[in-house]
């Protein structure tokens, strides 16, 4: 069976990924079990910071690596808080600090919601200096309501409005955040392309 | 749209220019648009191609494509990689580019000296785009022991392609500039600028 590390330290989003992929015979292991250090996330955009994390996981465990990147996208907001996604409110922040801030960022709104999106990018190494990265991406679509509704999910679920649904990402079940979320559709792609790229 | 091609090689500009004839978008090229050159200190194709693209977008203010594109040896853990251009050093000739890679696979043989032509092209709307698009392709191959043919450049006369049953070198432009990786990649990138709507009718 394969191995290969997965660059984060979050156990939850390995057997997130590990669930999405249980038809493969890799064994998927979190980085943490290998090191306790963290890359600098330097990069200018998800994407980037995706392959230096990739990258990185693979130089420390000498395994093929996995790594994922996301946020949330405000184009009204320069398309902030992006990469910052996590530490909009300060390196330290919480959950709840970062939608603060988020809320009170915001222009007032002249339409139902300002419109925002989820991306994931997720890539995937052979090696360290692997030239051929697989690289797939995930939106998903909607916008940010003027107060948090919701009690599923992380981040800024519970004020990302998902317009199919008429509620907030934070009112849809686990089971339901798996058909639409960013990471879901991203999740997706990688099981479609993962097995062609690893016989490369 | 107005998109700058984040090339200075003006046999690149052109190929592009043609994969792109019936595609509603003008492309300008870096020093039409007064771009500074570059220090490039990507880890591969596709950090490299994003880089060139962020670099070309900040300084012409404009959507910009940037390819990146090199040959990928499987026995050399993907060598000579974003090195390809420049393998045997800035200065040295193609042949010696390809003198110094036959003399690294020399004691391979048949399907250990297969090896990956690729390309990675990004395009970013502006500098700091969080979904750029990539697009990347591939051409599969094994290398020859001699090379053959006489077009294309860089290592296309060693690069002997199983579907084509020929080297690069030894196919007809117009193949070659439809099949290439880089063609490919390019008419991806293609079919996602309308879905941009920022492309003029």
């Amino acid at each position: 069976m394969l191995k290969m590390v997965v660059a984060t330290q979050n156990a939850h989003k390995v057997s997130e990924i590990s669930a999405v992929l249980s038809g493969y015979p890799i064994l998927l292991k979190p980085l943490s079990a290998y090191t306790a250090q963290a890359v600098e996330e330097t990069g200018q955009s998800f994407v980037e910071n995706a392959i230096i994390k990739a990258r990185f996981a693979s130089q420390t465990t000498g395994l093929p690596a996995l790594a994922d990147d996301s946020g949330l996208i405000v184009p009204v907001l320069q398309d902030e808080p992006g990469v910052y996604s996590a530490r909009y409110a300060g390196p330290t922040a919480t959950d709840e600090e970062n939608n603060k801030k988020l809320l009170a960022t915001l222009p007032p709104c002249t339409t139902e919601y300002h419109a925002a999106y989820f991306v994931c990018v997720l890539v995937c190494v052979r090696h360290p200096t692997d030239p051929l990265p697989l690289i797939v991406q995930g939106l998903c679509h909607g916008g940010i309501t003027t107060s948090p509704k919701g009690t599923y999910g992380f981040g800024y679920d519970p004020l990302f409005w998902v317009p199919e649904y008429q509620c907030t990402m934070a009112e849809l079940t686990p089971e339901m955040k798996t058909y639409i979320s960013h990471r879901a559709k991203a999740l997706n792609k990688l099981k479609d392309q993962l097995q062609d790229w690893l016989l490369i | 749209m107005k998109i700058v091609i984040a090339t200075r090689n003006a046999d690149k500009f052109a190929q592009i220019q043609a994969i792109y004839r019936n595609v509603p978008v003008k492309l300008l090229s870096l020093d039409a648009c007064d771009v500074p050159p570059l220090e490039n200190p990507g880890l591969s194709f596709v950090e490299k191609a994003l880089i060139k693209a962020r670099h070309a977008a900040k300084y012409s203010g404009l959507p910009s494509i940037a390819d990146d594109t090199g040959l990928a040896v499987d026995a050399l853990g993907g060598a000579p990689g974003i090195h390809s251009s420049h393998y045997a050093g800035f200065k040295a000739p193609i042949e010696a580019h390809q003198q110094k890679l036959l003399k690294a696979i020399a004691s391979l043989e048949g399907e250990q000296r297969a090896a990956r032509f690729y390309c990675a092209i990004a395009f970013v709307l502006h500098a700091h785009d969080p979904i750029p698009i990539i697009c990347q392709a591939e051409w599969e191959g094994v290398l020859l022991k001699t090379p053959r043919g006489t077009g294309g450049f860089g290592y296309d006369p060693l690069f002997y392609l199983t579907d084509h049953q020929c080297t690069i070198a030894e196919l007809s432009d117009d193949i070659r500039n439809q099949f290439s990786p880089r063609a490919r990649a390019l008419k991806e990138l293609a079919t996602h600028l309308p879905s941009l709507e920022l492309v003029e009718e």
